[in-house]
């Protein structure tokens, strides 16, 4: 442990002596990403999607020379959106500032999207020739604690002290060699280090070969066999999350400790040809060991087409009274991307024991304002897999059949979304023992009435089938789920910014109709050096059932979508704060107060009185 | 016997938790408590604060509920007095409900201010003492914050939040409520207004609000509103004459009957209409 904290002193000696050398891309993730992770996150407490967020922006791409495939890869970026970049360029040659597309019929927000994932020209800085001078180092520490004192923590059953606390370093070499360590430690868990993560990566060994060794994450076509643990779910804009878009090998630098790989990985791209291998061995648990490998190898004859293939072998060893057991489990899948004029196809066929699982998803553009998608999926029962993330109802890629029909129109006077999934699960679920299905259906419109004011409204509805007990009999049951959302946003100022938002929510179930509401005010003033965030929310609903998700800003790192049932208030603030450059100062004070209960939470998790506070603080510094 | 039905009375009138319906203004009670948005007099220091910022006059006002739901122990009454400076609005207002057995009195002092072109925030501090014969008293400060937006000069939007700090009386929890609200205004007409709220108190159920404010003729404006929860209609008149406004206001409740308020304010502003001087105030700026 000395000799470890020792060499932390000594690199941190080293490189403190370095001048600083990086642009300010902090402040920029802030001001993007609200938008884009509450888009992405309906009805998702994933906190795993910022960080695959944050590796996009930064690890940008050129806007002025990615090609269709290469803009296609982005999230949320569609094939009008990346046609009309294309078009513009062909029309105009360099594109020399983001304002200019406000010409084009790209949405604002997809602008901002680009600005986030693209940049147009290299700064001096990032083409110095020295190797001292070019390297960047990130630190970022966190702390976060719950004010009281949950119930576990009196009867023994957590160990450690109910701080969480994270601390992460990245250093970047030259844009070639980078290095990412981070230690974890949840509430209640004893050591600093409880979990940690660590990874190199080398880009550009030889020419269009790259490794990683440590921790990593590998993405494969839309995700049926293999895909890291960040996945976009349904989302308001109907269009892209249904389309996965596979990074190939990336690091893993996040702390939720599930479906990451740990070993070494290659992968060798040119113009016409791919390449991809990687090995991961990790032993979980002490009678948990779990090791894989697989080999990717593409082809790309032509410019608009794309296959590629994967073989993917997982093996689980798992001893227990001294037997231990062996569960090996292959694939091979195979993927495809068409992109041709206004046309975007795309598909995955995985194989695992005889099954097939499939999905293929068409996107195409009418009239340059009209965004269609459809999409069809059949995930067998026999299919199993560990680490795919297939497009679905459900996370599990497995006993699912569905069609999604999904929408965008870019009016004069608004965006229209609107979406339907239909899905069937053919044989028994978790939940219910019998084939079920249901649907689902999302419309919103947001418009623009005055100058700075932009007003969003979201209907959401979903049939599905449930258990319920009638006549002390279990039956299936049709549940009808409604959402009603309205929104007003009004930039007052280039600084202050307002919010409200009303949302209700209808549960109509054979025995009961239940109902939500929340509201909330939200204010975001930005000054020079500091950011303040301030919301209230005022929530109410008839139980956990018809609880309504709200998401909330969050120091950079985090991302807070909590569920928030019965009767009850939230506050919060946050404040970011930077006294210089490349070092940000953020905290976060929330409080919820349920008056009529005697708790908060269940379990060793819970609290005993109405009120939860909670606390969290960090520090941000590059150099 | 009387006394006794006194005491179920004020029982059944907390267990409604109709507070808000006790909050003084009769234009606001015509209103149905609508004006979250629009709140262009005095009586905005209880419902919205931010509101006097955008009144560049002084004025004073009082209000009287003789008799709540005809009953005389729930007499109420208020008087407010605003005053505009260079620094924003300062306004100081006194208000007590109740008779001999259970008393509420508040005072309330409220900071208002206009920090950007058109937008308006306004804080009220309220120290209240209650006392209930027989149990002895108690006091708290409550903090009201409300903003309003003029989104345009015709179309305005407000919020907000009363008791902040979710203070109580005594030991229990959640004695006064805190309550949100949100609301947007818009004038049809320069002399027709049409207000639209929404209002959550922590452990009510949300109350839909809508209410139009129209100046029928010079010197004379008619009120209506609506409300869901309670279910509740509400009108009014207002008489404006140089400095001096009669106001009268009347709501009924389903089941509690109608009732009946007053009010008197003498305004030294101008003798345009109030809305016509808050336009020209605003465009002055």
């Amino acid at each position: 442990m000395a000799f470890k904290s020792k060499i932390f002193l000594l690199i941190f000696l080293t490189f403190s002596q370095i001048f600083f050398a990086q642009n300010d891309s902090l402040h920029n993730i802030d001001f993007l990403l609200e938008n884009i992770l509450e888009d992405a996150t309906i009805e998702n407490e994933d906190s795993q999607l910022y960080d695959i967020i944050e590796q996009y922006i930064e690890n940008p791409i050129d806007l002025n020379s990615s090609d269709l495939t290469e803009l296609l890869k982005l999230p949320f970026i569609d094939i009008e959106t990346a046609n009309q970049i294309i078009g513009y360029r062909e029309k105009n040659g360099v594109i020399f500032s983001y304002s200019e597309l406000l010409s084009t019929k790209i949405p604002e927000k997809t602008i901002k999207i680009l600005q986030a994932f693209t940049y147009l020209k290299k700064t001096e800085n990032d083409v110095n020739s020295s190797f001292w001078q070019n390297i960047d180092i990130d630190l970022r520490s966190r702390f976060s604690q719950n004010i009281q004192t949950a119930e576990g923590y009196k009867n023994g059953f957590y160990d450690g002290p109910p701080s969480k606390i994270y601390n992460r370093m990245l250093i970047n070499i030259n844009e070639t060699y980078q290095f990412g360590l981070l230690t974890d430690k949840d509430a209640g868990e004893k050591s600093i280090a409880d979990f940690n993560a660590y990874y190199l990566q080398a880009n550009n060994l030889i020419n269009g070969l790259k490794f990683i060794g440590g921790f990593y994450t590998m993405e494969f076509g839309q995700g049926l066999a293999l895909w890291s643990p960040y996945s976009f779910a349904k989302s308001s804009d109907a269009t892209n999350s249904v389309i996965k878009r596979a990074r190939g090998i990336s690091p893993y630098a996040s702390s939720g400790e599930y479906l990451y790989l740990k070993g070494a990985a290659f992968q060798y791209s040119s113009k016409y040809f791919g390449f991809s291998t990687f090995y991961s061995i990790d032993k979980n648990y002490s009678d948990f060991r779990n090791s894989n490998y697989g080999i990717i190898f593409s082809l790309l004859p032509t410019d608009y087409f794309k296959i590629s293939t994967l073989f993917f072998n997982e093996n689980e060893a798992i001893s227990q009274n001294a037997q231990s057991n062996n569960l090996q489990k292959q694939y091979i899948s195979l993927n495809y991307e068409l992109t041709f004029d206004n046309l975007f196809l795309t598909g995955e066929f995985a194989t695992y024991k005889k099954t097939v699982a499939s999905i293929n998803t068409l996107q195409i553009s009418l009239l340059r304002s009209i965004l269609v998608v459809a999409s069809i999926r059949n995930y067998p029962q026999n299919y199993q897999t560990t680490f795919g993330q297939g497009f679905g109802e459900t996370k599990n890629t497995n006993n699912e059949f569905g069609i999604y029909l999904g929408l965008k129109w870019n009016t004069e006077i608004g965006i229209i979304n609107f979406y339907l999934d239909q899905f069937k699960f053919p044989n028994s679920t978790a939940s219910i023992p019998l084939p079920n299905s249901g649907n689902e259906l999302s419309f919103s419109y947001e418009f623009t009435p005055f100058p700075k004011t932009d007003l969003y409204f979201r209907y959401f509805a979903e049939n599905k089938e449930i258990l319920e007990a009638f006549d002390n009999e279990n039956i299936i049951q049709n549940r009808k789920t409604e959402k009603l959302r309205f929104e007003l946003n009004y930039a007052i100022n280039k600084s202050i910014q307002l919010k409200s938002r009303v949302e209700l929510l209808y549960l109509n179930q054979l025995n009961s109709l239940e109902k939500g509401i929340l509201l909330f005010e939200d204010v975001k003033l930005k000054l020079d050096k500091i950011t303040i965030y301030g919301r209230i929310i005022f929530f109410q609903t008839d139980s956990f059932n018809s609880r309504i998700y709200e998401f909330e800003n969050d120091i950079s790192g985090i991302m807070t979508n909590p569920a928030l049932y019965n009767s009850g208030i939230k506050w919060y603030f946050l404040v970011k704060y930077s006294p210089f450059k490349d070092f940000y100062i953020s905290a976060k004070y929330s409080e919820l107060y349920k008056p009529n209960e005697t708790s908060i939470g269940t379990g060793n998790n819970l609290i005993l009185g109405n009120i939860d506070n909670k606390f969290s603080l960090q520090v941000d510094f590059s150099f | 016997m009387k006394f006794f039905r006194i005491i179920v009375f004020i029982l059944l009138v907390f267990c409604l938790k109709s507070y808000a319906q006790i909050k003084p203004g009769a234009k606001q009670i015509a209103l149905s408590h609508s004006d979250v948005a629009y709140a262009n007099d005095a009586f905005a220091i209880f419902n919205n604060p931010a509101g006097l910022a955008q009144q560049n006059w002084r004025e004073f006002s009082i209000y009287y509920s003789p008799s709540p739901f005809g009953l005389k122990q729930l007499a109420n009454n208020s008087a407010v007095y605003h005053e505009p400076t260079y620094f924003g609005s300062l306004a100081i207002a006194y208000s007590n409900y109740g008779f001999e057995l259970y008393k509420e009195n508040s005072f309330l002092v409220s900071y208002s201010t206009n920090i950007s072109k058109n937008i308006f925030l306004g804080t009220t501090f309220a120290y209240r003492n209650l006392s209930i014969k027989n149990y002895g008293s108690d006091n708290t400060l409550t903090i009201l914050l409300g903003g309003i937006a003029f989104l345009t000069p015709d179309f305005r939007f407000g919020f907000a939040i009363d008791n902040i700090t979710h203070s109580t009386f005594g030991n229990s929890d959640n004695q006064i409520p805190m309550i949100f609200d949100l609301g947007l205004s818009y004038s049809l007409l320069s002399k027709l207004v049409i207000n639209a709220s929404i209002e959550k108190e922590i452990d009510n159920n949300a109350s839909l609000r809508v209410g139009i404010d129209y100046e029928i003729i010079k010197y004379l404006n008619l009120r209506i509103g609506a409300m869901n929860e309670p279910s509740s209609f509400s009108a009014g008149i207002g008489v404006n004459y140089s400095l001096f406004e009669i106001e009268y206001a009347v709501f009924n409740h389903q089941d509690l009957g109608f009732t009946h308020q007053f009010g008197i304010t003498l305004q030294f502003g101008s003798d345009k209409s109030r809305n016509e001087r808050i336009k020209d105030y605003l465009s002055e700026k």
